[in-house]
């Protein structure tokens, strides 16, 4: 994508590989849109830092804080040289008139959230914890593709804290829920991931709960 | 303007709820409702669209199943444009963009507000606290440049948060590293690979070396270490590091202002396992030997905290008072006022 310079001269920000370009829980209301170098977005879950995603140029990420005045969920850091546009609510409109293709980027990304964060929503209105980490594997499947009908064995790269996080429950008592379903041969319980031997079970009886709550 | 004019019978269906589908709608004439179940209650709500009104965006844009049904309720006429079209159209006119994205904000604050809504807020730890956890994780790992910025945003942000003295303190021994390292270590991506939940490699710890001078980087990662271990509450295992550190003979020059620091973290060790006899004799070494020492207040505070949980009210608000006479002010202050309001 192209940006004439005096964008760059307005709003042009250079990092050194390793520089830091904002962290997690820090205050921010800027949204950067990536010209050169590649960016990794991490995030520190019990005690280890996670790569969540890697940005490269002509993307753009922390468009969540023009929205909202929560602070950053994860931190950003510059892999290489890096270069990039800042921009903050108010010169968002000028943005949007030099360069609409990049709006309707941030549209796209908008309805995205907003799909994901419905689908989040509905893990937490299921009536119990069992069903809620049942449901947290099976939006974690469809993220990546995964068809929930899946009987063979599907392979997590989360940690009980995580799935604790999506279901709004404390991680001990998931962890809980967990080895009970290890004992009872559902799952298999690692330090850094959790295999679920039968996606299509947990599905059923998500289904069967959904369907149940809105009969009464 | 691009796209097809459509015709639809009152009573006919222009998508179902569940469906794919990448076309985008523009009402120019009849009624036509949205039916979708709503996600607070899943009863079903409708909705119409008024005329010149977009239709089936959202999923089209974001290519996932449509949310609602869309039910012709009296004979209709709709432009119907594929996905490029519409950001054809969206470039060549601004204001629909920045319209859609004010009403799409406006969604998902409100479904983030529901998400809120359902968790349990006393979970969401404290931001400040966190910020500056995050800082305390990347000197573990001896990150120093990303240390650095972390503790100096927590500065910017918390001018008077509950860690500035420990951001400050942790900014300078992270100066001093840097200083006596060259560049901090920076784990560079090639080593890793995104999302596969392994840990990231272990950065490498300055190496033991007897050489003059390098004592004090050495011990100020192993004194992070134990720091880390508190924040932790590993208690124990932080004060075995520490007690290893003092009796150990490794602080050499330019590395005795360690000294009263260990002092008083082996203190809050020893407080934070309940050998509260033995905490405050580390308190008081500290402040017979180095009264002049930043820790000092602290110290005295942590003294009065300890009577006051043996139920020595006296004592401890003869300990509290001390806080408050002595200066500089800190924000131990505000502490010791309110402890000593629960004495009376």
């Amino acid at each position: 994508m192209k940006m004439d310079s005096s964008m760059f001269e307005k709003f042009g920000v250079n990092y050194q590989q390793g520089d830091i370009l904002f962290c997690e829980y820090e205050p921010g209301n800027e949204f950067y849109l990536l010209q050169e170098g590649r960016v990794k977005v991490t995030k520190i879950v019990s005690d280890m830092e996670k790569t969540l995603d890697i940005f490269h140029p002509g993307d753009i990420f922390g468009e969540m804080a023009i929205l909202e005045d929560q602070p950053r969920s994860a931190t950003a850091i510059a892999v290489d040289k890096v270069k990039v546009l800042k921009f903050n609510k108010e010169n968002f409109n000028l943005l949007m008139q030099s360069n609409p293709q990049l709006a309707v980027r941030l549209l796209k990304i908008f309805s995205n959230r907003i799909y994901d964060a419905k689908r989040r929503l509905l893990i937490l209105t299921l009536p119990d914890i069992e069903s809620k980490v049942c449901d947290a594997f099976l939006m974690l499947a469809e993220n990546q593709g995964i068809s929930p009908k899946t009987t063979t064995p599907t392979t997590f790269s989360s940690t009980v804290e995580e799935i604790a996080n999506w279901c709004g429950e404390k991680p001990n008592k998931v962890k809980e829920v967990l080895i009970s379903f290890s004992n009872s041969g559902r799952t298999q319980l690692f330090e850094d991931r959790i295999i679920v031997k039968n996606l299509y079970e947990l599905f059923r009886l998500v289904r069967s709960k959904r369907k149940s709550q809105s009969k009464e | 303007m691009p796209g097809t004019l459509r015709n639809y019978k009152t009573g006919s269906i222009i998508y179902f709820q569940g469906d794919i589908g990448d076309n985008i709608y523009v009402l120019k004439s009849g009624v036509v409702s949205l039916m979708y179940p709503s996600i607070e209650t899943g009863e079903e709500v409708r909705e119409n669209i008024r005329n010149g009104e977009f239709f089936g965006v959202k999923s089209a844009l974001a290519k996932r199943p449509r949310e609602e049904t869309a039910v012709v309720l009296k004979d209709a006429q709709a432009l119907v444009l594929t996905n490029d079209e519409f950001e054809f159209l969206l470039t060549k006119n601004v204001k629909i963009i920045t319209n859609f994205l004010r009403v799409f904000s406006n969604q998902l604050r409100k479904v983030g507000k529901l998400v809120h809504s359902f968790l349990d807020h006393e979970e969401v730890g404290d931001n400040q606290a966190e910020l500056f956890k995050i800082g305390e994780y990347y000197l573990k790992k001896h990150n120093y440049k990303q240390a650095q910025y972390v503790y100096n945003t927590y500065l910017k942000h918390y001018p008077s948060g509950t860690f500035v003295p420990q951001a400050k303190e942790r900014l300078e021994a992270i100066n001093d590293a840097l200083e006596g390292k060259g560049s901090g270590t920076y784990t560079s991506m090639t080593e890793e690979k995104p999302a596969t939940g392994e840990p990231s490699p272990p950065s490498q710890k300055p190496k033991d070396t007897k050489e003059e001078g390098k004592e004090g980087v050495d011990i100020a990662t192993k004194y992070y270490d134990a720091i880390s271990l508190f924040s932790q509450e590993r208690y124990e295992e932080a004060y075995k590091l520490f007690k290893a550190l003092r009796s150990s003979g490794s602080i050499g020059e330019g590395a005795e202002e360690y000294v009263p620091k260990i002092e008083y973290e082996i203190g809050r060790c020893l407080m934070a396992m309940k050998e509260y006899k033995e905490a405050v004799i580390a308190f008081t070494n500290l402040i017979k030997n180095y009264p002049k020492d930043e820790n000092v207040k602290d110290a005295l505070f942590n003294i009065g905290l300890v009577y006051k949980m043996q139920g020595n009210k006296e004592k401890a608000a003869s300990f509290f008072q001390k806080v408050l006479k002595m200066l500089p002010e800190s924000p131990i202050d505000r502490k010791a006022k309110k402890e000593l309001a629960s004495l009376n």
